[in-house]
């Protein structure tokens, strides 16, 4: 555990080379798709004034080498470009949007685990008998679901028909929204001590959660299945029950913390399915997240917008790889880093 | 120690293990009940009268022109619109798109605009009166006393003036519509910083620059605004009813004007004149109009009038089956409609698509002129032959389409009355082909249509004309892009490359003028000309029709362009789309009143509009 620090920073300096990459990549990528870019952002309805103007602002006429490098300086000095279209700058653009992404994939991440760590237990528990079958089936219906058409059905069913849960939104019109603190709603309403918005921002929360988490249950449900299988099999369990210890015992306390290994490994991929997921899902609920965002920008040609919104996926996935392989590590004593 | 599998010997399981789970799942249980007993208390619905975030009564008001009874007007004057697409700033100089203009449009004013529906007539609205000289090239404005922002900051002609040259000097996508037909030089973003005192008035020492008679715009007095043109500017209402007027000391108090770049603070906070103010705007989620406490009331005619409506929440849902479901399950009552859904949701539920008549809104598909083989006018006249409009208006647009041709839209002056879609002839198609060297379509070079993904009816026309020109031998290859990103090929392909689209759908919209739409489509090189068309003699009609104030002879000179382009076939004319708001199909549930069409406001103007029980 001593080297734990020593890994992170090495992870996090060779993280910077692969930031640089994608930035490139998508930076390239952009303006081969864009071949007008300026056109593009303002519409039809311009002068050669505005054309000049926003050519100078955004260096077109600088060979493509030099406009990246005006950008990755730009990066390096916190300075990420102004969006065309909104005519802000992308950090900030980032920021406001962001958090409200991070908010329905935390949840749905958390319901995910709650929910699907324990059905994989008990399905391994029960192993090939009519709970594992039903198990099985659940997860493998949520992970086969588009996660478009699970969005939609949940949106007719519980905001159209039975009209128990909002459509869309964040929070409802007629409540102030909290003071932005870490731009999460459900959160800066708790900190706000706001308990009508935050039963509100609650309760708009969760319709996009459970589309999300119906992405990604089953991810966690099989693995935590075939890593409790593994477990039940090993001496240590048996001994457990020789000794004296009920089955439950001797599952909870001794096979459970084993078993977890994998399925906490697995978050790593679960955000990133999560992120490519949130892109859908804000599209069906109107959710102002960074999903939302990316396709507003990519549909008006903002490559400003999308290569700072590819950083931050990039920099979100190296950060869940690397969060993932230190929970590992402090889970398994086993694992040297 | 032997252990015996008896009754008496029977191993238990530790105590502790299964108190520890009951202590858990009561500790869980009372959490969840006293979660949901808290949720009952903390989330009662609210009063009925104001809360802590309006300032405004409930109470609605009853318009003195309108012929509807208050006691059938409903208590809850909140209204629920869905539009497609959150706008970028609300600051009209900065953005120049349809979904910042249509909320701008409800807090912001202009110097004079249309009385509704009624493209006939302009009135002032900031201005109380105007004078044209006899020259035609000087406007002279009154401002109307006693206007205040919605802030406080008083209304004059300096405010004008530095809304104008604000947009010029920041150089961002909105400064065209201010600057159109007027050379807005002469004035940098020093002299408008020192537009900065509580009461909008400058200092003694931006006077010659606000009185310099080489600028477009002057100011004589706090209460006159004059703008100079170069030539004749018949449509100067047309381009001037976007000119919406900001409030310089806010702007002043927040950043200020910079050459080149647009103003974060205004970006968000647009303060104006107008009925609503806008109360919250969560960014990609919605944002919340308020009626304006201290709005002024309106010209009078009912033009802006003080609105019924005491809020308006516009949700930006980019999702046609979520606003759908929005407006059916009454969460909304006004949602915008993609074409291709209009006929599954007209009429059920109580909603409607209101006939509000013939839009201006123009669809058109340009040929690209400068491709080969389209370049040659046997080959064009072809292609508009083989095209069967009847089945595009049917099967795309629900019969909505009212065809038209030329280079005025309908109503307008110099719309060509006798003037149609060409006359879909497919043996008339062949029998040209045959003549220009490509019998049966051999040899005829695929050509591509470029639709907008964005527009689902694009893709619908696209694939009809495909079908039809394949019937007389021509291949047609789809590819569909963004409409930004098909601009944006429009102006970076050639137009005699085979990059550049051989046919797309344009359609362009906004105020009743006709130069709005018959210069930039028409004229070479203009920025709506995308298919390279040109033709010196139509440049110069429509230049001097542009830029005369007889009517009669400006509506002449736009029908002599317009049978030149028609029988150039360089343009396939759809025509007018009807019951059409500026930029989609809207529909209504029928408690909503009192909308209008008017192809210069860009969505809706709330302050008609009203609920009913």
């Amino acid at each position: 555990m001593s080297s734990l620090p020593v890994f992170v920073v090495r992870r996090l300096i060779l993280s910077i080379p692969v930031v640089i990459g994608v930035a490139f990549i998508t930076f390239l990528v952009a303006h081969v798709i864009v071949p007008d870019p300026v056109r593009a952002w303002v519409g039809l309805y311009t002068n050669p004034q505005i054309i000049a103007s926003y050519t100078a602002r955004y260096h077109l006429n600088d060979p493509l080498w030099l406009q990246f490098l005006y950008y990755i300086a730009g990066i390096a000095t916190g300075n990420w470009g102004i969006s065309p279209t909104t005519s802000r700058p992308v950090l900030s653009e980032i920021e406001t949007y962001f958090p409200a992404t991070i908010e329905l994939v935390l949840a749905s991440v958390v319901l995910s685990f709650i929910i699907g760590v324990p059905l994989g237990a008990i399905a391994a528990v029960r192993n090939k008998k009519k709970t594992d079958l039903g198990i099985r089936a659940l997860y493998l219906t949520g992970v086969s679901s588009p996660p478009f058409l699970a969005a939609l059905i949940l949106q007719f069913l519980f905001a159209y028909f039975l009209k128990i849960l909002p459509p869309i939104g964040e929070i409802s019109p007629t409540i102030s929204p909290p003071k932005t603190i870490t731009g999460m709603m459900v959160i800066d309403s708790l900190l706000a001590g706001n308990l009508r918005a935050f039963f509100d921002t609650l309760d708009h929360l969760l319709l996009p959660t459970i589309a999300l988490t119906i992405l990604v249950f089953g991810l966690f449900t099989r693995l935590s299945r075939s890593s409790m299988l593994e477990v039940l099999g090993k001496d240590y369990i048996r001994t457990a029950r020789a000794k004296g210890l009920g089955n439950s015992y001797s599952i909870v306390r001794h096979g459970l913390r084993t078993a977890l290994i994998p399925p906490v490994t697995i978050l790593a991929v679960a955000v990133g399915q999560l992120l490519g997921g949130a892109l859908v899902i804000e599209n069906v609920f109107g959710w102002p997240g960074i999903g939302l965002y990316t396709v507003e920008a990519i549909q008006s040609s903002n490559f400003p917008d999308i290569v700072g919104v590819t950083l931050v996926f990039a920099l979100g996935v190296v950060l869940s790889n690397l969060v993932a392989d230190v929970a590992y590590a402090v889970l398994d004593p086993r694992i040297r880093l | 120690m032997i252990f015996r599998n008896t009754p008496s010997h029977k191993l238990r399981e530790p105590r502790n293990a299964v108190s520890t789970t009951i202590i858990v799942a009561v500790i869980v249980v009372v959490l969840v009940i006293a979660a949901g007993a808290a949720y009952y208390f903390v989330s009662a619905p609210p009063a009925a009268t104001s809360t802590s975030t309006t300032s405004s009564s409930s109470t609605p008001v009853t318009s003195s022109t309108s012929s509807t009874s208050s006691s059938s007007l409903a208590s809850n004057q909140t209204l629920v619109a869905d539009y497609t697409s959150s706008p970028g700033s609300l600051d009209p100089a900065a953005d120049d798109e349809i979904a910042s203009y249509g909320i701008t449009g409800n807090i912001l004013q202009p110097l004079i605009y249309y009385n509704n529906s009624d493209n006939a007539h302009v009135y002032p609205v900031l201005a109380s009166g105007y004078t044209l000289s006899a020259d035609g090239l000087t406007m002279t404005f009154t401002m109307r006393q006693g206007i205040t922002f919605s802030n406080g900051d008083p209304l004059n002609a300096y405010a004008v003036w530095y809304s104008y040259y604000r947009a010029a000097v920041m150089k961002q996508s909105g400064a065209f519509f201010y600057s159109a037909g007027l050379n807005l030089t002469g004035v940098t973003a020093a002299d408008l910083n020192m537009l900065n005192s509580s009461t909008n008035t400058p200092p003694a020492s931006l006077m010659p620059v606000l009185t310099n008679p080489s600028n477009a715009i002057t100011v004589p007095d706090a209460n006159t605004v004059v703008f100079h043109f170069a030539a004749p500017f018949p449509d100067f209402f047309g381009w001037a009813v976007y000119g919406k007027i900001m409030d310089p000391h806010a702007i002043e108090m927040n950043g200020g004007v910079v050459d080149g770049q647009a103003n974060s603070w205004a970006n968000l906070n647009p303060v104006g004149t107008g009925p609503f103010t806008l109360q919250t705007w969560v960014q990609g989620s919605y944002c919340s109009l308020l009626r304006n406490p201290t709005y002024w009331g309106g010209p009078g005619h009912n033009i802006f009038p003080t609105p019924k409506l005491s809020r308006v929440v516009i949700y930006f849902v980019p999702n046609e089956a979520t606003r759908e479901g929005n407006i059916l399950s009454g969460a909304a009552q006004v949602a915008a409609i993609d074409t291709t859904r209009i006929s599954s949701v007209n009429g059920t539920n109580g909603i409607t698509l209101p006939n509000i008549g013939i839009s201006n809104t123009y669809a058109w598909m340009p040929l690209d002129v400068a491709q080969y083989p389209l370049n040659i006018t046997a080959v064009r006249e072809a292609v508009v032959h083989a095209i069967n409009y009847s089945q595009i208006n049917q099967v795309v647009y629900h019969g909505l389409l009212y065809p038209s041709a030329g280079v005025v839209p309908y109503g307008l002056t110099g719309f060509n009355a006798s003037m149609k879609p060409y006359s879909y002839d497919p043996t008339l198609s062949a029998s040209l082909l045959t003549q220009a060297g490509f019998p049966g379509g051999k040899g005829f070079p695929p050509l591509s249509f470029v639709y907008a993904t964005d527009f689902p009816e694009t893709q619908s026309v696209a694939q009809v004309v495909q079908a039809d020109l394949a019937q007389v031998g021509i291949t047609v290859n789809l590819k569909g892009l963004t409409f930004s990103q098909l601009i944006g090929t429009d102006y970076s392909a050639a137009a005699n490359s085979t990059a550049h689209p051989s046919l797309q759908w344009i359609s362009i919209t906004g105020s009743p003028i006709p130069s709005g739409t018959a210069l930039p489509l028409f004229q070479t090189g203009n920025y709506g000309n995308v298919g390279a068309y040109s033709n010196p003699t139509v440049d110069k009609l429509l230049t001097q029709a542009s830029t005369t104030n007889n009517a009669t002879l400006s509506a002449m000179l736009y029908e002599q362009a317009s049978n030149i382009v028609y029988n150039s076939y360089s343009y396939y004319f759809l025509g007018n789309i009807k019951d059409f708001y500026p930029a989609q199909f809207f529909v209504f549930s029928s408690n909503v009143h009192g909308y209008y069409y008017q192809g210069a406001f860009s969505e809706l103007d709330f302050s008609t509009v009203y609920l009913t029980s």
